[in-house]
């Protein structure tokens, strides 16, 4: 039941982090590689630092003072934590989406056109072939390729978190991150968003943060389980559900948690 | 009515009768309010009613004691001031408004800017006028259109700006965050994404500014004066209705009086149909 | 069958349901040839189906590593979940079925070299045994069509084959009294009927878990005549 790929090609490089709020550490010594074309699924329970550590990874967290990572996260031969880092080219190499459905207050042609403008010139005829190639690859063209034109704003939730994805990989990110995606949606959307992941990996690389253990045993191909700001375990997916090397795991993960 | 086994009654129906007593004072406190309100609209209704007629609008105001005549230009005027005043206060307001909540919220020359931005809200508009007056008006040795739209506009641009803020602020962070996330850098954010978002409650608060202004009198006093004559031209004394309404309502002349009426009604059904273009044209739209 | 959203599923589920039929082509191959070897009275084919037993026990290794694999990412429910247990349940009977075949071949061998075997019963054995192998063979077509129908059929089938047995113990059990010398060959011929026996046992019970995947329904331990009742 292998689906990793063929070589290993570690693609981000986590070392020594440490993150604080303010006074509050919410990291504790980081240290993790993200693998290539893989989907690495971070789980543990609510304040474990999961999405923290998530957020340390498109510097996210610098749009708010007092947040602070320390410790190097290495990614294309540079570290991102340095502070020349420029770090809107970060965020369009490293995407993020998030857990409620954001669509921009613009029609869905604009909605995935947004990004890519930002930094490509494209013709309009291109522009229209790269907005239907990212409706395509979230599984939502059908539904919307009548209606290009009418606001984001009034699909459904499950649509609004597709046409999100759709965004994000408009612009061709090298890594894709999401931020529990299908917390807010309904089983049957959940599916669907899985499914997309799945698809996804041939040519992206994903980390995904999720509460819902059963969806990171699901879709993913390595497991990081997280605990109080540490990491605790970091495995293959298979070997983490069936046969976890720490006992802490294990309770997480059989429901022993106390 | 089954009431549970173990619920007191008398407590109970204690607490319906404060419940009635409570629900009979806030409607009557309502009524009371309505009351004036409706009496108020009435009165403009039926004495205003009979000077509205086409040649109000097409007459210049009567010199006194001549016949008929009308309010062409002092609504000519009052347009084209309170236009004017539009098209300064709202970028220097939106923007600003734009600033306070994007860029630098908790700083010091924010604090600063929103506490003196809240003292000119409620600053009285008289001693705005003869700010302008000793500013503008002496200095160029008279009145002009130019001197009230200036007036009018240190009265809507505060108003503009603490709504615009506002408005920015209940866009949700998610929305900003998945912005900068396919790396957008800041102002495109803020213009593109984060005003885009909180466009129809902008619009709403300019409105209401406009609506606002249109109706002040003292700052036009000091600046923009008053002309008998039609007029068009910015530099020089400007009819408008407030200031028309002022003078003619306590009048003896009997066709100025009603022609006070007729431009109080007019101003009253201009800020009414603002209000309601405010609030029909730039609901929010109900997402699915 | 409606697919899953997942079409990872699907293609896992696909993948371990092959590997099973696989399994089961290969064990039933090993049971012809463990007959073979007896009415031909073969020692080389004996050897090639001692020599399979290996490769059918890793492949029961490696079907249930991927069955656990599945059922602790998917958490598979309903059918699903009756199939992963159908598919376990199958393995180990066709690795059961396996052993049989290897322990009449290990006998066949024994028999040959007492020198015996002319004088035995041993061509009765051809329709006990073509009727085992044969049944293995329509369980496993059942099982990759889940046909319910042939499963019930299945189940009457291994009734014969237990008649068949019976008889053919009573025929040794002359053959012994007629003549001693054959006792120790006999027995071993005994052996290698009730290893036939069994592995019709397990063609029934891959036949009941057909039942149990389609219809929901336990039906072991339940006579058969119940049985065409429980399913309807």
């Amino acid at each position: 039941m292998n689906t990793l790929p063929e070589t290993k090609e570690i693609i981000l490089e986590v070392r020594n982090l440490n993150f604080f709020y303010g006074a509050f550490q919410g990291l504790k010594n980081i240290n993790l590689d993200i693998q290539k074309n893989t989907v690495t699924a971070f789980i543990g329970p609510s304040g474990c630092g999961k999405s923290t550590l998530l957020r340390t990874l498109n510097r996210m967290y610098d749009l708010y003072p007092g947040q602070r990572a320390e410790g190097e996260i290495n990614f294309d031969g540079e570290n991102i934590l340095n502070p020349k880092q420029d770090l809107n080219l970060l965020r369009s190499r490293v995407g993020m989406v998030f857990q409620k459905p954001t669509p921009f207050p613009m029609s869905i042609y604009d909605n995935i056109a947004f990004g890519v403008q930002l930094y490509e010139n494209l013709s309009r005829s291109d522009m229209d072939d790269r907005v239907e190639w990212a409706l395509q690859k979230a599984a939502i063209w059908g539904e919307v390729k009548d209606k290009l034109g009418q606001s984001g704003l009034s699909l459904s939730g499950g649509q609004q978190q597709r046409l999100c994805i759709a965004r994000g990989i408009a612009v061709k990110p090298a890594i894709l991150l999401l931020d529990e995606p299908t917390s807010a949606l309904d089983p049957i959307s959940t599916g669907k968003v899985e499914e997309l992941v799945h698809t996804l990996k041939s040519e992206y690389t994903v980390v995904i943060v999720t509460h819902n253990m059963q969806q990171a045993a699901r879709v993913s191909d390595y497991t990081a389980y997280m605990y109080l700001g540490e990491l605790m375990e970091f495995g293959e997916t298979d070997q983490i559900f069936m046969k976890p090397a720490r006992q802490e795991t294990e309770d997480y993960i059989t429901g022993r948690f106390g | 009515m089954n009431v549970s086994s173990n619920m007191d009654l008398s407590i109970y129906a204690r607490r319906k009768r404060s419940n009635f007593i409570g629900m009979v004072l806030s409607m009557s406190a309502m009524i009371i309010g309505l009351a004036f309100l409706l009496w108020i609209l009435s009165i403009l209704m039926f004495k205003g009613f009979s000077a509205l007629s086409f040649s109000m609008l097409t007459h210049s105001t009567p010199a006194p004691g001549s016949e008929g005549g009308g309010l062409a230009n002092a609504i000519v005027g009052s347009l084209m001031i309170v236009i004017s005043c539009s098209f300064l206060s709202t970028p220097i307001g939106v923007l600003a408004g734009v600033y306070l909540s994007e860029y630098s919220d908790r700083s010091k020359i924010a604090e600063v800017t929103r506490f003196v931005n809240d003292i000119m809200l409620s600053a009285p508009s008289i001693v705005i006028g003869l700010f302008v007056y000793a500013l503008i008006v002496v200095p160029s040795k008279h009145f002009s259109g130019w001197a009230g739209t200036i007036a009018l506009s240190l009265i809507a641009i505060p108003v503009v700006v603490r709504t615009t803020e506002n408005m920015l602020k209940l866009v949700p962070v998610s929305l900003r965050e998945a912005a900068f996330a396919l790396g957008a850098p800041k102002w495109k954010v803020s213009t593109s994404v984060v005003l885009k978002a909180a466009k129809s409650g902008v619009m709403t608060g300019l409105l209401l500014a406009l609506a606002r202004v249109s109706g002040e009198t003292a700052p036009l006093l000091f600046t923009a004066l008053n002309n008998q004559f039609f007029s068009t031209d910015m530099n020089k004394p400007m009819a408008n209705l407030p200031v028309v309404i002022f003078q003619f309502a306590m009048s003896p002349y009997e066709n100025w009086v009603s022609l006070a009426w007729g431009g109080a009604l007019l101003i009253t059904l201009t800020v009414l149909a603002l209000n309601i273009i405010a609030r029909v044209v730039f609901r929010e739209k109900v997402s699915v | 069958m409606d697919k899953h959203i997942s079409s990872q599923f699907d293609a896992e589920l696909g993948s371990v349901s092959s590997r099973v039929l696989e399994l089961g082509g290969l064990v039933e191959s090993q049971i012809r040839h463990a007959v073979y070897s007896l009415s031909q009275f073969s020692i080389e084919v004996a050897d090639q189906v001692i020599a399979t037993e290996a490769q059918v026990n890793s492949m029961e290794v490696e079907i249930d590593r991927d069955l656990s694999s599945i059922i602790a990412r998917r958490q598979p429910t309903a059918r699903d979940l009756r199939l992963l247990i159908a598919i376990s349940k199958m393995t180990a009977n066709l690795e059961r079925a396996g052993d049989e075949s290897e322990k009449i071949a290990r006998m066949v061998k024994s028999i040959i070299n007492s020198g015996n075997s002319r004088s035995l019963p041993a061509s009765e054995l051809r329709i006990a045994s073509d009727l085992a192998s044969g049944l293995l063979r329509k369980a496993l077509d059942a099982f990759a069509r889940l046909d319910v129908t042939e499963a019930v059929s299945i189940l009457k089938e291994d009734d014969l084959i237990d008649q068949e047995f019976d008889g053919f113990v009573r025929k040794l059990v002359t053959y012994m009294m007629e003549d001693p010398r054959t006792i120790s060959a006999s027995l071993d011929l005994l052996f290698v009927a009730k290893a036939i026996e069994r592995i019709g046992d397990h063609s029934k019970n891959i036949a009941e878990l057909i039942i149990y995947v389609v219809k929901g329904a336990d039906v072991r331990h339940i006579a058969l005549a119940e049985v065409e009742s429980v399913i309807k």
